[in-house]
């Protein structure tokens, strides 16, 4: 009886979870355009975010990129079409890999630091030190912060896939051996603007959604040390399994 | 504040590597995608059998890919498919008995439609309608009319060697 | 333009006029408000600044604080307030005098904090009424609150100064965010508080820096910045030295004096807080079990006020957290559930 209880109290606990989400990101659209005026702010977390992702994500790129290169070439090689290694590439890095890997990489370096940084400065009182100076802590910690990962990822999405891109060529054309030429040729030819574009939607899908889950546990983080670290691991687990849902659905949406 | 000089370079390197990377992958690596609405005139065309034929196939003349397919839809009046076609306005010296056939590009790539110019000296409008079409080849059809002629062949051979 | 001289640490409140947020406009002017400045040192500073910097217009008045005997600054009626079914106020009645520093007392977990939460609007009681000024915050809106609070200082148990920012951008804080001034007037205004504390060396340290009488001070520098109008201060004296901690008791003291502020203040030091304090409230258990001035308190023969005052072990509030017999449990061979 009491199992049934405990479950049920889980159950709703679940259900106030997502309720106080919805609340939460209501609000910090809200405050949102008060947030944009201060410029400042937002180039201190686009720097914070992107910035300081920027060697993580270029790295990963070349090797999601070289790694891409071995394998299209190898499948396309039993099909004699090793040319179009570079549309493989291409297509693979812009539509799925760029914009999915920032993202959990995101959420990783990017999301986990905003959760400690909000939760931490919770445990301090610093949020509450705020509103006692009549300054709403969404409007002044939160949003600049979710401002500049909104803005952050797709810029990230775009030097991932680049570096991508530069990464199978190395593999395919230099140490392969593939033609330059129908490499860029092919990839030219048959990517299309609408490729870029769904990449593009997808990571500013993925940093709306990374960005307001790290701050948001952060926000809500239990304001103890214990509290914060498990804010952290949520942000990352709840940021991978968002991302990949919604991934899903985008694909499914924009095919 | 005092970091600030260091927090601008980099955040200013981040934005114009990321800008750079967008315009790049924008420019560089795709086929230009043509906006349809903008730099294109429309032109169509109704075929008995678009075969694999898609939307944003290519449209080629010589080789030279001048347009996309836009769209395709079934008119039920006319029993047909009817092709709608965006022409790059650059290209706009086609002449109006030009034909339209659905062609397949190599043995397993997708299927587009080929442009061959005809002789008149009015050259294809906004809005036009290209009369001369011919239908996809479908593999199908050709075998089973391989077959059949083969099979028409055998009787007509038969009968006349019957006949003296 | 005139100073008032009002000599020393005075009553005097000078109002100036300036380029603020809220308030007046002036002829040909700007959209002023008021820059609430106390004592003739810092009103002297100001003024002097602001006829060198010659684009402000400003007057200037005396004039005193004209709600003091309006109503008590803060008051809680009927108070009622419960965490997660746990009943951390019961019935509390408070009233906080204008202009006085009153102390609010108890042994720990007493939910001091909370009322100071309750004060400030962070929290709804479950029943009963808080007013500040008179005001019900219950019937205010999230702005009114912020507006209000602009007129309120808090100073936190540990200072809870921003981590990001340097001591000067820190006191800065609210200035930037609710005053548009010119960079040159939020330089003297935040210098001005920091020499109050005796800090202004430490402008450019980051909180990290500093050590923990360092942070409160320059928290209370913070919390003056705004001139507000009732100070609050959260266990100011907790882990801190007894050299600081003369420092923040005078500071206290002398803050309340000068600026004419209406203090209150939670601890449970309670030779600082006879020393320093106008009235005491003691708390227990979600009620005000004694309130009086210190030393009226200290003549109480309330077991609970005798032993928290002079920390016994034996009273009201046992040493031992409740137990099964200690004979019989040593003896069984069990390990505690």
């Amino acid at each position: 009886m009491s199992v049934l209880v405990d479950w049920l109290e889980m159950l709703a606990e679940q259900v106030r979870q997502w309720g106080r989400f919805s609340i939460f990101t209501a609000r910090l659209f809200a405050v949102t355009p008060r947030a944009l005026l201060r410029f400042r702010l937002i180039v201190e977390q686009l720097n914070n975010t992107g910035a300081r992702s920027l060697v993580i994500i270029m790295l990963s790129g070349l090797f999601v990129g070289m790694v891409l290169g071995l394998q299209g070439y190898d499948l396309l090689r039993r099909f004699g079409s090793t040319e179009a290694l570079g549309t493989a590439a291409a297509l693979g890095l812009l539509r799925e890999l760029g914009p999915v890997v920032t993202a959990l990489l995101f959420a990783g370096r990017a999301g986990t630091s905003l959760t400690s940084e909000i939760g931490l400065m919770s445990a301090t009182d610093q949020l509450a030190a705020m509103e006692m100076m009549a300054v709403d802590p969404i409007r002044r910690v939160c949003a600049p912060r979710f401002i500049g990962g909104v803005l952050a990822m797709p810029l990230l999405a775009a030097i991932f896939g680049l570096l991508g891109i530069l990464g199978a060529y190395l593999v395919g054309v230099v140490i392969m051996g593939v033609d330059s030429g129908q490499f860029w040729s092919q990839m030219r030819s048959s990517v299309e603007l609408k490729d870029v574009v769904e990449g593009i939607v997808k990571s500013v899908a993925f940093g709306l959604a990374c960005s307001s889950i790290a701050v948001f546990e952060g926000y809500y983080a239990v304001p103890t040390a214990e509290g914060v670290g498990r804010a952290t691991t949520r942000t990352v687990v709840v940021s991978s399994v968002a991302i990949l849902a919604l991934d899903y659905m985008l694909t499914a949406a924009l095919l | 504040m005092r970091q600030t000089r260091a927090v601008e370079f980099s955040t200013g390197l981040f934005v114009l590597l990321g800008f750079a990377a967008l315009f790049f992958l924008m420019t560089q690596i795709t086929s230009r995608g043509l906006s349809l609405s903008e730099t294109s005139y429309h032109l169509t065309a109704s075929f008995e059998n678009v075969g694999g034929l898609k939307v944003g196939a290519p449209v080629s003349m010589s080789g030279v890919t001048v347009g996309r397919i836009e769209s395709i839809q079934y008119d039920a009046t006319i029993y047909k498919a009817v092709v709608k076609l965006a022409i790059r306005t650059q290209f706009d010296h086609i002449p109006n008995d030009s034909d339209a056939a659905i062609y397949t590009a190599g043995l397993l790539g997708g299927q587009y439609l080929g442009l061959s110019p005809g002789g008149s000296d009015v050259f294809y409008k906004n809005g036009d309608t290209i009369q001369l079409t011919q239908s996809a080849i479908v593999l199908e059809h050709l075998i089973s009319k391989f077959l059949f002629d083969k099979a028409g062949q055998g009787d007509s051979k038969s009968s006349t060697g019957k006949t003296p | 333009m005139s100073v008032p001289a009002a000599g020393g640490w005075g009553r005097s409140v000078a109002v100036i006029t300036w380029p603020f947020r809220h308030g007046l406009r002036v002829p040909g002017g700007r959209l002023i408000g008021q820059v609430y400045a106390h004592g003739a040192g810092l009103v002297a500073a100001k003024a002097a600044h602001c006829a060198a910097l010659g684009e402000v217009r400003m007057t200037m008045a005396l004039a005193d604080d004209s709600q003091a005997s309006v109503s008590a600054a803060a008051r809680l009626s009927g108070v009622h307030y419960q965490v997660r079914g746990h009943s951390v106020f019961k019935d509390l009645n408070l009233s906080i005098e204008r202009g006085k520093i009153t102390a609010i007392m108890g042994p720990s977990g007493t939910g001091k904090t909370t009322l100071l939460r309750l004060i400030t609007g962070q929290l709804q009681p479950d029943q009963g009424q808080v007013s500040v000024d008179g005001v019900d915050l219950a019937a205010l809106k999230t702005d009114q609150l912020y507006a209000l609070r602009q007129r309120m200082g808090m100073l936190f148990q540990n200072g809870a100064l921003l981590t990001d920012l340097d001591v000067y951008e820190n006191v800065a804080f609210p200035l930037r965010e609710h005053a548009d001034l010119p960079e040159s007037l939020v330089a003297r205004i935040v210098l001005m508080k920091l020499q109050a504390v005796g800090l202004r060396g430490a402008a450019r340290l980051m909180p990290s820096e500093l050590s923990g009488g360092m942070a409160r001070r320059i928290a209370l520098a913070r919390a003056i910045v705004m001139d507000p109008k009732i100070l609050i201060y959260d266990e100011p004296f907790a882990g801190l030295d007894p050299i600081a901690m003369g420092v923040v008791l005078r500071l206290i003291r002398n803050m309340n004096q000068a600026l004419g502020l209406t203090s209150i203040v939670v601890s449970h030091d309670v030779q600082e807080i006879t020393a320093l304090a106008d009235t005491v409230y003691l708390l227990s258990e979600g009620r005000v079990v004694a309130s009086g001035a210190p030393a009226s308190l200290h003549n109480s023969q309330d077991a609970m006020v005798r032993q928290f005052l002079t920390g016994g072990e034996e009273g009201p509030v046992p040493f031992h957290y409740p137990a099964a017999d200690y004979l019989q449990q040593m003896l069984s061979q069990e390990v505690p559930q």
